[in-house]
């Protein structure tokens, strides 16, 4: 098991009149190598629960799990360290963390912290700036010449350099238009495929929970409402709407239908899954035109 | 640190929230004179009262004002005692080492000194607490206008103030953001010597510059398409009406005030 | 169906960056009908931000010229050309100037010197007209990214120009926040005579719109009518937009040996197509 958060809740400035209730008993297992991504609306807690992931918030009450890990309230500081490595986490705009003189520097900095020599960290930024798709001739340049764009990918090039087993992504795509959009997303993908990455999405683009995400958690108020495949907790879409989520344009279109009368085995996600369905039951090919 | 709430602003119904900020303004500096002329136990009675009284009034409970107040009590204290140990000779001298010397003179001394710090900081806290940083900034813009005939830019001062003010609770997200951005990559804030913190503080100080800068830049862009040339030439939606509260908070303070003037040793 | 009188002309602009050879944007002419809402789009960087600036003055540009209302843009009139143009951009907090969501909305009449009796109602109206009357004394900081944009929306109604331009206005909101925003700036459309130009990325802001401009590269590439750049399929990544789903669902079933009658499809004409393909056998 990669992830398994136990009763686990979070409450900020606890003990004082501003307290405030952000995560309230959320149970949940990712197995190893998964892809989970967490929906809800903005401010259900999200944020929150992912940044327990790597204890930059330890939880109040409950047990989490990351692969040998385990953080409870109890957990001393000195033991977080480790976790934090093993753990990479990329903010939303994640580009206004950069802050060093050239790139190289910047993407090396978080294997120096822990403990990598100068050399090897280098030697990593030059090969982790190539993996996120950026040329290798960029690394001496300042992080601050490139487009906002650029900058995501030097800034996620600095989180993979700590060679982390799980990735956290909160809307790693959010302001990019949709090419690079695309880009990062693949980027993703192919980590979690050829490197074994567990990733850990937080979006709002129900597409590429579609099409990506093995699991899906949906939040609400702090809640764990409903957890599963994609296919699960798709195929209700008024329960989504009625949860102010978006539901994919593929099931959308396949719900239309089906109330025309088409019934689907089960409620495709993505055009692919539509268009399988539609080829199988497609009449024999010429047939309609003779 | 999340108790600590000198400078903060408590959000409640009462009659002191309510009073206009040119009044409480003007209260608090002629009550901080005032407590500089104070120098009986009867003149520091009545000072005692009316601040007591103030907080009453402010529903805000004493108790919490005074944990909250607690750890400036450290900056008192620390006065005092150079106070009482520095103090020049003067009445029964209690105890003489090498320059250190304590006398009766000093210990009346600090113990004025110690009420006098205490009852200030209880009155500007109460003012920070009960009124939101905007009405300060609007109040101080009023009573600063008659500066203008100096041609010092009270507009311009009052439009900076209100976004400075504006951007505090943006910018503390912001730094709260990139601090565990840098967490996250391995950075300890507030461990270990002097010298490594510091530099534990770059990562964290120049994204935020960067981030400030590109925030006022897309700013005075957004200014200048609504139509902003300058301060002076623009009218004003947020303005300060004084009520008979105010008249009567100001009535119940002067007699406050006459009466200690009265009683002090002249 | 829109006006043909132009209530923008641009003619010839070009715009270059401190010391950047490469201009940002090179030769760009276009009009802007009066009533009509014209998507601009293109990739990150491709220079439609700059374009919507110099429209308003906020950018000097080297060359060219652009006329709003009758107006030739100048240094001297500047500030009459932005009293026809309201602006949104894209970052909901770095547009808030008011410290609460009545001074923001304000802040523009401020500007302009109106009476203070005068003021409030119009605060009020405008408020009430984006939703947001009941959250007249929050901070900025209490609100959602899009309830930040529907108080810059309010500073917009309260100041009634004739031209409404969104630089990529709803690109940080959340699908929510992203629609509810669309549909007010449909209904404000509806109820006075204005004019919008929305600089885009996104797909459904698009293909509301009566006409489409593709800038690439500091250039104007294409100019036409949604169903007819739609038509681009897989090649509308380039232009900065995404695939609209019935040509992702297209080249699925192309890909499958089926092929759709026309070239382009919207939803309700898809479903059709399959509801009649499908329900024959």
């Amino acid at each position: 098991m990669a992830i398994a958060f136990e009763h686990v809740t979070y409450t900020y400035q606890a003990g004082t009149p501003m307290a405030h209730t952000a995560v309230e008993d959320v149970s949940f297992q990712v197995p190893d190598h998964g892809y989970l991504a967490i929906i809800g609306h903005t401010g259900s807690g999200k944020s929150t629960l992912i940044q327990q992931l790597n204890a930059l918030y330890k939880p109040s009450a409950g047990t989490i799990h990351v692969d040998d890990f385990t953080v409870t309230p109890e957990t001393t500081n000195a033991a977080l360290k480790p976790l934090r490595q093993h753990v990479g986490m990329v903010f939303q705009f994640p580009e206004s963390q950069l802050f060093e003189e050239t790139i190289r520097q910047d993407i090396a900095f978080g294997p120096k912290n822990f403990g990598m020599s100068e050399a090897d960290a280098n030697a990593l930024a030059d090969e982790m700036l190539t993996t996120v798709g950026l040329d290798a001739s960029y690394a001496d340049r300042s992080p601050f010449e490139l487009s906002g764009g650029q900058m995501r990918r030097v800034a996620i090039a600095g989180v993979l350099a700590m060679k982390p087993q799980v990735l956290v992504l909160d809307e790693p795509t959010a302001g990019l238009d949709p090419q690079g959009r695309q880009a990062m997303m693949e980027l993703f993908e192919r980590l979690h495929r050829e490197q074994g990455l567990t990733i850990v999405l937080v979006t709002h683009q129900m597409e590429d929970v579609a099409q990506y995400a093995e699991q899906v958690a949906v939040m609400r108020e702090g809640k764990l409402i409903k957890f599963g495949t994609p296919t699960d907790v798709f195929a209700d879409p008024d329960w989504l709407r009625a949860n102010q989520l978006d539901v994919p344009r593929a099931a959308q279109f396949a719900q239309q239908l089906r109330q025309r009368g088409l019934t689907w085995d089960t409620l495709p996600l993505t055009a692919d899954q539509l268009a399988d369905q539609i080829a199988a039951r497609w009449p024999a090919k010429g047939a309609d035109h003779v | 640190m999340s108790k600590f709430i000198f400078g903060r602003y408590l959000p409640l119904n009462s009659v002191v929230h309510r009073l206009d900020p040119r009044a409480k303004l003007m209260l608090s500096f002629c009550y901080i004179i005032l407590v500089f002329l104070a120098n009986n136990p009867l003149s520091y009675v009545i000072l005692i009262a009316l601040t007591v009284g103030s907080i009453l009034a402010s529903k805000i409970s004493l108790g919490f004002f005074l944990r909250g107040i607690r750890p400036l009590l450290w900056l008192i204290v620390f006065t005092v005692v150079l106070q009482l140990l520095f103090s020049p000779v003067g009445g029964h001298t209690y105890f003489h080492w090498a320059f250190i010397n304590i006398s009766q003179f000093g210990v009346i001394n600090a113990g004025y000194i110690f009420i006098r710090f205490l009852l200030i900081i209880m009155m500007s806290t109460l003012l920070t607490l009960s009124t939101q940083p905007l009405d300060i900034a609007t109040g101080l813009a009023s009573l600063m206008k008659p500066l203008r005939w100096l041609h010092v830019p009270v507009d311009t001062l009052a439009m900076m103030l209100s976004i400075a003010l504006r951007f505090v609770p943006t910018l503390m997200d912001e730094a709260t953001k990139i601090m565990n951005a840098q967490r996250a990559r391995g950075v300890d804030f507030g461990e270990g010597g002097l010298f490594k913190q510091a530099k534990a503080l770059i990562p964290l100080l120049v994204p935020l510059f960067m981030s400030a800068f590109n925030r006022a830049e897309d700013l005075s862009t957004a200014m200048e398409a609504r139509g902003y040339q300058d301060s002076e030439h623009r009218s004003q939606y947020r303005i300060l009406t004084w009520q008979k509260r105010d008249t009567v908070t100001w009535i119940l303070f002067l007699i406050g005030f006459a009466a200690i003037l009265a009683c002090r040793r002249w | 169906m829109a006006n043909n009188a132009n209530i923008i002309e641009v003619k010839h602009l070009s715009y270059a960056y401190g010391d950047d050879q490469r201009p940002a944007l090179d030769d760009v002419s276009f009009d802007v009908h009066a009533g009509e809402w014209l998507a601009i789009v293109g990739h990150n960087g491709s220079g439609k931000s700059t374009l919507a600036k110099s429209l308003d003055g906020l950018l000097p540009f080297t060359k060219g010229t652009v006329t709003v209302a009758g107006v030739t843009l100048t240094p001297e009139t500047v500030w009459e050309v932005r009293e026809k143009i309201g602006m949104i951009f894209q970052n909901p907090d770095n547009q808030f100037v008011g410290a609460t969501v009545e001074d923001d909305v304000a802040f523009g009449l401020e500007n302009r010197q109106i009476p203070r009796s005068e003021m409030v109602p119009r605060v009020k109206a405008a408020l009430t007209e984006v939703g947001m009357a009941e959250f007249a004394q929050r901070e900025p900081s209490s609100l959602s990214g899009g309830q930040k944009q529907r108080v810059a929306l309010a500073g917009i109604v309260a100041i009634a120009p004739d031209i409404l331009i969104l630089d990529e206005a709803t690109s940080m909101l959340d699908p929510q926040g992203r629609q509810d925003m669309l549909a007010l700036v449909r209904r404000l459309r509806a109820q006075q005579a204005l004019t919008v130009i929305s600089i885009t990325h996104d797909i459904d802001e698009a293909a509301g719109a009566d006409r489409i401009l593709v800038i690439d590269d500091g250039q104007l590439i294409e100019e036409a009518q949604p169903a007819a750049i739609f038509a681009r399929g897989e090649r509308l990544i380039d232009m900065g937009l995404d695939v609209p789903f019935p040509v992702k669902l297209q080249t699925a079933l192309k890909q499958r040996g089926i092929t759709p009658p026309t070239t382009y499809q919207t939803m309700a004409e898809m479903e059709e197509w399959l509801w009649q393909s499908l329900s024959n056998t």
